[in-house]
């Protein structure tokens, strides 16, 4: 195990790619095509995601990326944006969050754009992602939370190799707060990724 | 609707009792019963309680400042620490609390600790029990979660005599408190309904 004391100042890339997809950290002036992106998605993500409850002005996600940007230098989130390399549309947003730099623990979260559902871009970018973390990030655990009732969610996390570590009952509310929900927390560790893909560095040089 | 908007205006008691233990918010002099208890305990408690607190001797000064960090918390709702009190003697036997309250989710965290010279009397089972009925019958929890190192048999075992379910293992979720290695960490659940229930057998009984 390699804690980082002062992860402000450790190093390690701002984008990754795959096959379809390029992986990057939030700049600023992203906010337009961010917002874009979620405006055609909202009822999707409402059912899931308590900040899609309000529709949000280009003005507000521009303050949001803003903020997602300095999170980003000092380590404390790493939120990250999907572009589709063939012709540059944002495809959703990713990133790893709740950040243990103690115990090297990161949790992925992710949603897609509406009109891009379907095609395996989440899954690509959950594998790519999982592989920056062990890779460059060092990281000892990834942990994937969602709702028992998102059943695309939890079969992105099954799909990247991820294992069901607990149901926590009646652990969040529904987004419209009327009921008590489960959550899943998947997770997938160092050793695992290692056994189950030990040649994703050399595939890219 | 789940969950209360104004934590800090809801009111409930700050002590209650239970056969052998006077329970009751900690409060400004409580210092120097705390430090006894503490100095007495560090080996133990250092082996699973990462906290600054557990891990070094502290002055009875550095106690009572902490007491009085936790006393503030008790009010602002953000952080409920119990002291338990031998009620024949006085005595300072431990801490038990409901950590990091969710008040939208109405979720809450129960730890405990005992001095070490106390230790093997059930003062724990009988602490974590009343604190747990305390969380569902006054403060109106939906949720009571139980966190301990998955080689700590001795706090397993009062998760387990308190009623509680174990939902999953959290594995490498946390660095060990000597800093070598990482541990596995067991989520142990009790629901209101399951509570309620539970109750009414005893009562029956």
């Amino acid at each position: 195990m390699s804690r980082v004391e002062n992860p402000i100042l450790f190093d390690f890339p701002n984008s990754l790619e795959t096959e379809r997809l390029l992986i990057r950290a939030p700049r600023i002036g992203d906010g337009q095509m961010l917002n874009e992106a979620i405006v055609e998605s909202l009822p999707n993500l409402q059912p899931w995601l308590f900040w899609a409850q309000k529709l949000q002005t280009p003005q507000d996600t521009e303050e949001i990326i803003r903020r997602a940007v300095a999170r980003w230098i000092t380590r404390e989130d790493l939120w990250m944006l999907l572009f589709r390399k063939s012709d540059g549309l944002l495809v959703g947003r990713s990133g790893l969050h709740n950040i243990d730099w103690d115990t090297m623990r990161f949790e992925i979260g992710y949603w897609i754009r509406t009109s891009l559902e379907g095609q395996g871009y989440m899954s690509e970018a959950v594998a790519g992602i999982t592989a920056f973390a062990f890779e460059r990030l060092n990281a000892e655990r990834v942990e994937i939370r969602c709702d028992s009732l998102n059943d695309r969610s939890a079969n992105v996390a099954r799909r990247a190799g991820y294992q069901l570590d607990a149901t926590l009952r009646n652990n969040d509310t529904s987004t419209d707060k009327t009921v008590q929900r489960d959550i899943f927390v998947f997770s997938l560790l160092q050793a695992d990724f290692l056994q189950h893909t030990p040649s994703s560095e050399t595939e890219n040089s | 609707m789940v969950g209360i908007d104004k934590p800090i205006l809801l009111d409930f008691p700050d002590s209650f009792e239970t056969e052998r233990l006077l329970i009751r918010a900690h409060k400004a002099g409580d210092g120097q019963a705390v430090n006894n208890a503490l100095i007495e305990s560090i080996h133990n408690l250092k082996q699973w309680l990462p906290m600054a607190w557990t891990q070094n001797v502290q002055t009875v000064a550095e106690t009572e400042e902490l007491i009085r960090r936790w006393a503030i918390m008790w009010i602002t709702r953000e952080d409920l620490r119990f002291g338990l009190y031998r009620k024949s003697d006085g005595l300072y036997v431990g801490g038990c609390g409901l950590h990091r309250p969710d008040w939208d989710v109405m979720r809450f965290e129960i730890g405990y600790w005992v001095r070490a010279s106390l230790e093997g009397q059930g003062f724990v089972s009988e602490a974590g029990v009343g604190v747990t009925a305390f969380a569902f019958n006054m403060i109106g929890a939906e949720r009571v979660e139980l966190r301990c190192d998955s080689l700590n048999d001795r706090s397993i075992a009062v998760a387990r005599r308190a009623g509680y379910t174990l939902e999953g293992n959290l594995r490498n979720n946390y660095a060990n408190a000597n800093g070598v290695g990482l541990r596995d960490t067991l989520v142990f659940s009790l629901l209101r309904g399951e509570f309620l229930q539970r109750q009414s057998e005893t009562e029956q009984s």
